[in-house]
């Protein structure tokens, strides 16, 4: 494997690291359902895309990269879908998206 | 594998912490997420002792299904009395934290033994592997877990079907028979879902298919196929699907015996061309235990999904078990 391929794949990875990093602090710092929902979102779409790309990248044959892309897309969609409804759900319940206090 | 890592480690603790944090819980639905959670972990841990089939397995059953399972319960649980998915917490936040440090402490005290300890031990006897890799070339199985699953120990696997079974009869009796009454579909507000769905279901069908042809060589199988179809099944419940001609169909008991059935018929033939009930050799192996596979799937799919609508929608009122009546 050509160095620059295992250079590119750990700043891919170092990437996905931080949308992880970033997304779980959200969750576990934002104040209401809905933000937490936005940070989440970062660590499936952004996360996994950069884990996906980086992994596809030295993949052994194109049909693995490609069925890696594939599950990404699959991700993608399921957490779009799972947001939307938690948010929904969330809105229906009564909460109130918070707002900062004056 | 001889070499055990960090990362081992933190999947052990993890599951320890988890499992405990799941029955400690004051919410029941808090509960379930930490076993939804505790599943996908524990598939990872299947991963990592080299055992896929079985991490499909948790992942798709045990997490998913189950975890649809237990969250439709609690929503029925709450609505038929209110309050009744939570207790108060009775241990203190000191008795928490010791737990967490207790269990850290003990998984790595573990971890430290295992590390000198699992080398040794994998050197011994190998136990039934070696029997078993000599009987899978007449088994219809390249995939071991397959032969031994579907052949070996069929019986087994064909009671675990009629395991299935008995459960959706418990259910028919305690609530009604949810096959012939109209399941209430979603409000139509759910597009999102909708569209989700129309999207998944083809391919999750298609995958179903390709778990089970792909079984008899690698990872895969019924359980993980049939899985597969329930999530579709419940996944087309909840965005409010056709479930009429799918749940009041004349062709839906057919089909949650197909699997039981195909199991007897292959069992009995065996019998027809000298061998054991249950028992296939030689060169039809392959293709009886692809038609069992196939039936048993959709009697999986069918029986998972109806455990599904029962679990999460409410049957007909008027149709509760002592009103029932005479039918077969």
């Amino acid at each position: 494997m050509p160095p620059w391929i295992v250079i590119v794949k750990y700043l891919l990875l170092i990437i996905a690291l931080f949308f992880f990093t970033a997304g779980t602090l959200g969750v576990l710092r934002f104040p209401d359902l809905y933000s937490r929902l936005h940070a989440l979102t970062k660590c499936d779409n952004l996360g996994l895309g950069f884990v996906v790309a980086a992994i596809a990248i030295d993949a052994a044959d194109g049909w693995l990269a490609v069925k890696l892309i594939l599950l990404w897309f699959l991700a993608l969609a399921s957490s779009a879908t799972a947001c939307y409804l938690v948010a929904r759900s969330g809105l229906r319940a009564g909460r109130d998206p918070w707002e900062k206090k004056a | 594998m001889n070499d055990p890592i960090l990362i081992d480690f933190l999947l052990a603790a993890g599951l320890v912490l988890l499992a405990g944090f799941s029955l400690r819980v004051v919410d029941l639905f808090t509960g379930v997420v930490t076993f939804i959670i505790f599943g996908l972990i524990m598939s990872v841990a299947w991963v990592r002792l080299q055992a896929p089939d079985l991490a499909l397995a948790e992942a798709a059953i045990g997490s998913g299904i189950t975890g649809a399972l237990f969250l439709g319960a609690i929503r029925r649980l709450e609505e038929s009395t209110p309050g009744s998915t939570t207790r108060p917490e009775y241990y203190s936040p000191v008795q928490r934290e010791l737990y967490v440090v207790g269990v850290a402490g003990m998984s790595l005290a573990l971890y430290l033994l295992g590390s000198a300890l699992v080398p040794p031990l994998l050197e011994g006897p190998a136990g039934l592997a070696e029997p078993v890799s000599e009987a899978v070339g007449t088994a219809g199985a390249r995939n071991p877990v397959t032969a031994i699953i579907l052949n070996m120990r069929g019986y087994d696997t064909m009671l675990e079907l009629v395991v299935l079974l008995l459960a959706w009869s418990g259910v028919c009796v305690l609530q009604g028979d949810l096959g012939r009454t109209n399941i209430l579909p979603a409000t139509g507000e759910l597009a999102v879902l909708g569209a989700f769905v129309r999207f998944l279901r083809h391919p999750g069908i298609l995958m179903a298919g390709y778990l089970i042809w792909v079984g008899g060589d690698e990872p895969g199988g019924a359980f993980q196929a049939g899985a597969m179809l329930g999530g579709v099944g419940a996944l087309g419940l909840m965005a409010g699907g056709p479930t009429r001609p799918l749940y009041s169909g004349p062709g839906v008991r057919p089909v949650l015996i197909a699997g039981v059935a195909a199991f007897l018929l292959a069992g009995l033939s065996s019998i027809g061309t000298g061998g054991m009930f249950l028992e296939y050799r030689g060169e039809h192996a392959k293709a009886l235990l692809l038609v069992i596979e196939i039936f048993s799937t959709l009697s999986i799919g069918l029986v998972l999904t109806l455990l599904f609508a029962a679990c999460t929608f409410a049957p007909d009122p008027g149709r509760g078990a002592p009103a029932r009546g005479g039918h077969s």
